[in-house]
């Protein structure tokens, strides 16, 4: 268990290396420098601005310099907003981002699996066949889609909720349902199919010939393992709401860090796009590897052999 | 009481009854069978009808409609959907239904073109690295786990910011000025989809082969000397179609949902092209006023979706039943 936890963790770490690699020479690879766009630049302070990022400096030295300071959790200076370093915007906008990312994740957990159970229970029934008929539509429509229509029309028409901004709760309402009107339906599916192999189980024949009760046999035997695809679905889950937020932070005013990425990129603000790229990297694998240590934790069928 | 043999078992009368013998239906290859099953299913026939009408829509519609995506008509702006647009029309003048039909050839263009690079990167590495097991395997799926683990979005969307200013500069070059016309936008939506999201093409594609391999026709083939590629490209390939055709159709709707949402944040397609992302991006801005300019791009990102999801399902059933959930 222990020797598997390294052994992945290691895994991760490498992961992290290669991607930060890529950033790197992805960020690189664009052609003329940064300050392109304001032509009035004499060449001289162009030189000195240059040589403020260091980007006069051989390439390789670059690459270590920027490792290093990875490393530090380092990420450099913003080349558009003077002088601000990129950490403070992320501790500054990531707060946000993640308030929003934590209701909508509850919500989608609170809401995907009670239909999904609902669902298999009721298997082939209408109330099955209106949760599946919403699981499909969910898959289907966009999640910046969801926003700008319920935005209007209970936000702008209906008055129901908070238009903008995330001061309460209740500001959070609209865009966490946008964020998770997706995960809530593929979550729905997934916790379907599993309770309803789940309930053909001996197991479960045996806990109903004991003269358990239903709801025992149903809440205490069956949704315990009918749960477990959802453990492995929280990584693609957390990192979807992420990537989720840049365009709903937008649609709904919310200055979490994902508005502020999709800013730094019109922008053109290099360090930025490349700092929040990495601290989001960062984030997600070691989230990825949490979830996987938490798998194997809960569910002891799983070998630890590979 | 003894029963003879004759009155045990009664002779087949030949003359009469030799259609017993006749298989009643006719046999079916795989593609035949798979086919009826899909024919059965009135959903999955029911969406590949609008996936049908969607493209015919895309292709034929601009050049029937009597206005272009760009043309801007003074003193209509801003009107609501009527005979004459049944969209309505932008703030600029532009009619809505052909900037929405142009904004299908783009979406779905984005759909089929990612899907081939997909196909073929997914394909051949997918394949190698399942034919030739072992350390050469362990290698190419280690870099796959690498790339699968790594966020695709966040990459997507780093892939677009360099290949956009890359590609400015390269389409100014004569050679390519037949692309210029696609813009440098689209082209790096078609890079940027197409170079992140072989990866789970390559592991279905893998999974596969290694099953496969171990058939007997495989050791007939090797026996007779076919080449290895000979050998992947004529019998392990064409085996694992089935699976292939549904990864792939349920590859199209996650290549325009992401050409949408990028468009929508203004990484996509070049202004004035249209794409369905970037018209309702602009109708954003308009939103209390004209609602409808939202309503339609939303409408048909929704219903394109969904009808190659529920296309994708009903082909995932009949290809591989083993599959049905």
């Amino acid at each position: 268990m222990f020797g598997y936890m390294i052994k992945r963790f290691a895994y991760s770490i490498f992961t992290l290396f290669v991607i930060i690699t890529i950033t790197f020479f992805l960020m690189h690879a664009i052609p003329g420098n940064v300050y392109n766009s304001e032509k009035n630049l004499p060449p001289a302070i162009v030189e000195n601005i240059r040589a403020k990022y260091g980007l006069d400096k051989p390439l390789s030295e670059q690459y270590f310099t920027m490792l290093k300071n990875t490393l530090k959790l380092d990420f450099g200076i913003s080349m558009k907003n003077r002088g601000r370093p990129v950490n403070d915007i992320i501790t500054e906008h990531f707060p946000h981002s993640a308030r929003l990312g934590i209701f909508s994740i509850t919500l989608c957990l609170f809401i995907g699996i009670p239909l999904g159970i609902l669902s298999a229970l009721k298997k082939d029934k209408w109330q099955d066949r209106l949760a599946m008929i919403i699981a499909t539509l969910g898959v289907s429509v966009p999640g910046f889609v969801v926003a700008v229509l319920t935005q209007y029309l209970l936000g702008v028409k209906l008055k129901w909720f908070p238009v903008i901004g995330d001061k309460t709760i209740y500001h959070l309402i609209l865009p966490a349902i946008a964020l998770s009107f997706l995960p809530i339906s593929f979550i729905a599916r997934l916790v379907r199919s599993s309770m309803v192999e789940v309930l053909e189980q001996d197991y479960i024949r045996t806990a109903r010939a004991k003269g358990l009760s239903e709801r025992v046999v149903i809440y205490k035997h069956a949704l315990k393992n009918s749960i477990m695809p959802v453990v492995t679905y929280l990584g693609p889950l957390i990192a979807g709401v992420l990537t989720g937020s840049f365009v709903i932070e937008s649609i709904f005013n919310i200055p979490g860090l994902g508005r502020y990425f999709v800013t730094s990129i019109s922008n053109r603000d290099y360090t930025v796009t490349m700092g929040v790229t990495i601290f989001y990297a960062v984030f997600l694998v070691l989230m990825n590897f949490a979830v996987d240590v938490l798998y194997t934790v809960l569910d002891p069928r799983i070998k630890l052999k590979n | 009481m003894q029963l003879s043999r004759e009155e045990l078992f009664k002779p087949l009368n030949r003359q009469r009854d030799n259609k017993a013998e006749v298989a009643t239906r006719p046999s079916l290859t795989y593609w035949g069978d798979a086919w009826k099953r899909l024919k059965q299913n009135k959903v999955a026939m029911f969406s590949l009808a609008v996936i049908v009408l969607i493209f015919l829509a895309a292709i034929f519609g601009p050049m029937l409609s009597p206005y272009s995506y760009s043309q801007q008509i003074r003193g209509e702006e801003n009107l609501g959907p009527s005979l004459q647009h049944p969209f309505g029309t932008d703030s600029l003048g532009r009619d809505m239904l052909v900037r929405v039909l142009y904004g299908a050839r783009i979406s779905l263009s984005v759909g089929v073109v990612a899907c081939i690079i997909n196909l073929t990167i997914g394909i051949f590495y997918g394949g190698i690295s399942g034919y030739f097991g072992g350390r050469v395997d362990s290698i190419m799926m280690r870099i796959v786990d690498i790339i699968y683990s790594i966020p695709t979005m966040l990459y997507v969307i780093l892939l677009m910011v360099v290949l956009k200013d890359r590609l400015d500069n390269l389409l100014k070059l004569p050679v390519f000025s037949g692309l210029q016309a696609a813009g440098s936008g689209l082209i790096s939506i078609y890079l940027a989809i197409g170079l992140t999201y072989w990866v789970s093409m390559a592991r279905i594609v893998r999974g596969q082969i290694l099953s496969l391999k171990e058939q007997e026709y495989v050791t007939a083939a090797k026996t007779l000397g076919a080449s290895s590629f000979r050998i992947l490209v004529r019998h392990l390939i064409p085996n694992s179609l089935g699976s292939i055709i549904v990864t792939t159709m349920l590859l199209i709707p996650d290549a325009i949902f992401t050409e949408s949402f990028l468009s929508f944040i203004g990484l996509g397609v070049d202004a004035p092209v249209p794409s369905w992302g970037s018209l309702a991006n602009d109708a954003l801005g308009s939103i209390r006023t004209h609602f409808y300019l939202l309503l339609f791009p939303s409408l048909a990102i929704s219903i394109t979706i969904l009808a190659f999801n529920l296309f994708g399902d009903g082909l995932r059933d009949a290809l591989d039943p083993r599959m049905r959930k």
